[in-house]
């Protein structure tokens, strides 16, 4: 409804202004505003003044465009807010929800068969075969160890990669894409192929051999070779924490958990050649190195070599 | 909250107070709290950068632009926005969806502008509205046609002038003059942004355009223009 000027109460001047910048969308008081405008010349002065003030500063000082570093350094910014929310996330124990030291695989099964199972007769008879049938597998020369990890792993949890890769290294089926010594060169080759800043430790008595980098149902993994004089071999896959908060990779929460408080995670006899594993976060991402050293030896190799 | 400018439509022909405010901290972003992203999980991090960037970030382009002509230097200006966007990220669960992203983005930069950047700044002398409220008051009736001279006189100013000017309005003036003369934002929109009726928006602009008027012809007469049948 048109509510014209209210005479008693309206500031004519400011009104002007709403005017000059066509905000007044009520028609009767726009035509009361022409008609003084056209009455009065001290108004129309003004009128007219403040427009050209107006379009004198819009004129002189037109929108910049956006600089590209501005933008750049925003976007980093939220990543690096990003990075260090999933660190604190990290060394909070959030990843690991519980407090218990992780299980044995033994304990694990007298757990279930105690505690949460006991009294459901096809439970206890689905987990009987099971225990018969890792049996058969740990006694019939299947990979022998007694990681209940590595035993239950799937195919995306980080631990079956490293055991993997690194029996594929062994054998000769996998091949450096870049055999080097020099860790800047490793560095770059990662950050081109799998878009990611690798750890790359200098190890004591061992010399860095080469890296692999390769595709996991869409994450990219990074592989390292250190070897010996004597032909002693240390692997570590990385992968960017990352991976494991968007269930891309697995890695166990009890596991998790123990690397929080420990610093590391390391066992020994994953599989038939008494291979030791060590798993551990280093700059963001999750070191998985597989070795065969015995554990008491890595366990002083790796003190010295992760500061 | 979104607010209903529409339902302030009266306040267009109510006095407003002819004093202006000072811009007040708002608290709903300040730096308190502990770090809201500390209680996200991993995936609600993901999902969180994903909306923000859908969100907020096509707005980068006028925060800065308001953050340049309000600090008056591109390395503040980048600052500015920066601090804006890292906070608006920190406190982005209190931004309500369907509302006006650029209005609340627009909030945060003016509280980190009145945290950080006005606190260091020192200030230029402000001009007072009380000054030159009577400038046109002065003006003869038998001036017909003031307006090509001082569109002369005006023109031949220089870019430094002119902003010095600008930054000799206070606060409250400055940043409706920016808003609606250089970023061309409707009264509506400013009010949203400021969160003030749209009288007070209309009241501050007129008297901000009044000061740099007065200003702009205290700079001509210094450079030697007979600004007198101007005013």
């Amino acid at each position: 409804m048109p509510m014209g000027l209210n005479t008693t109460t309206f500031n004519i001047d400011e009104l002007v202004t709403s005017y000059a910048d066509n905000q007044i969308s009520d028609p009767e008081t726009k035509k009361q505003i022409e008609e003084l405008l056209a009455k009065d010349q001290i108004l129309n002065a003004k009128y007219r003044s403040e427009i050209l003030t107006r379009n004198l500063y819009r004129a002189r000082f037109p929108q910049v465009e956006l600089p590209r570093e501005t933008y750049t350094k925003v976007i980093s910014s939220i990543d690096g807010i990003i990075a260090g929310a999933q660190k604190k996330i990290l060394a909070s124990g959030l990843l690991a929800n519980t407090q218990i030291e992780y299980p044995s695989f033994w304990q694990s099964l007298k757990e279930a068969f105690t505690e949460k199972f006991i009294g459901v007769p096809r439970y206890a008879f689905a987990i009987l075969a099971f225990v018969i049938i890792g049996g058969l597998v740990v006694f019939s020369g299947g990979k022998k160890t007694k990681n209940p990890y590595i035993l239950s792993g799937t195919e995306n949890s980080i631990m079956i990669q490293a055991v993997d890769s690194f029996h594929k290294f062994v054998k000769g089926d996998v091949k450096p894409q870049l055999s080097t010594s020099n860790a800047a060169e490793i560095e770059k080759y990662v950050m081109e192929k799998a878009h990611f800043d690798p750890y790359v430790p200098e190890i004591e008595n061992y010399q860095l051999s080469g890296v692999v980098c390769n595709e996991y149902h869409g994450q990219q993994l990074a592989h390292l070779f250190y070897a010996d004089s004597k032909g002693q071999l240390i692997y570590i896959l990385q992968v960017p924490v990352s991976a494991i908060q968007k269930r891309d990779m697995d890695l166990p929460e009890d596991v998790q958990k123990e690397i929080v408080k420990a610093k590391y995670y390391m066992c020994d006899e994953v599989d038939d050649n008494d291979c030791t594993m060590t798993l551990w976060y280093k700059e963001n991402n999750v070191c998985a190195s597989m070795t065969t050293m015995p554990k008491k030896e890595m366990v002083a190799a790796f003190t010295r070599f992760n500061k | 909250m979104k607010k209903d400018n529409s339902k302030k439509e009266p306040d267009i022909i109510k006095q407003e107070s002819l004093e202006p405010e000072i811009l007040q901290e708002n608290e709903e972003f300040s730096e308190g709290e502990d770090n809201p992203l500390d209680k996200l999980s991993p995936s609600e991090l993901e999902a969180r950068k994903r909306d923000f960037e859908k969100e907020a970030i096509p707005h980068m382009k006028i925060l800065f632009n308001y953050a340049l002509r309000m600090s008056g230097d591109q390395l503040e200006a980048d600052d500015l926005v920066q601090d804006t966007y890292m906070r608006a990220f920190r406190f982005f669960h209190k931004f309500e969806r369907g509302t006006n992203c650029k209005a609340w983005l627009f909030r945060i930069m003016k509280n980190c502008y009145i945290n950080k950047y006005r606190k260091n700044k020192k200030e230029p002398s402000k001009v007072d509205y009380e000054d030159v409220q009577n400038f046109y008051d002065s003006i003869r009736d038998d001036v017909v046609d003031p307006n090509d001279l001082e569109h002369k006189v005006f023109s031949n100013l220089l870019d430094d002038e002119m902003m010095n000017a600008l930054n000799s309005l206070q606060d409250d003036y400055k940043t409706v003059v920016i808003l609606c003369d250089l970023e061309g934002l409707s009264y509506e929109e400013i009010a949203e942004f400021l969160d003030v009726p749209i009288g007070t928006v209309r009241s501050r602009l007129h008297r901000g355009r009044k000061i740099l008027q007065k200003k702009l012809q205290d700079y001509a007469r210094s450079r030697g223009y007979s600004v007198e049948s101007m005013a």
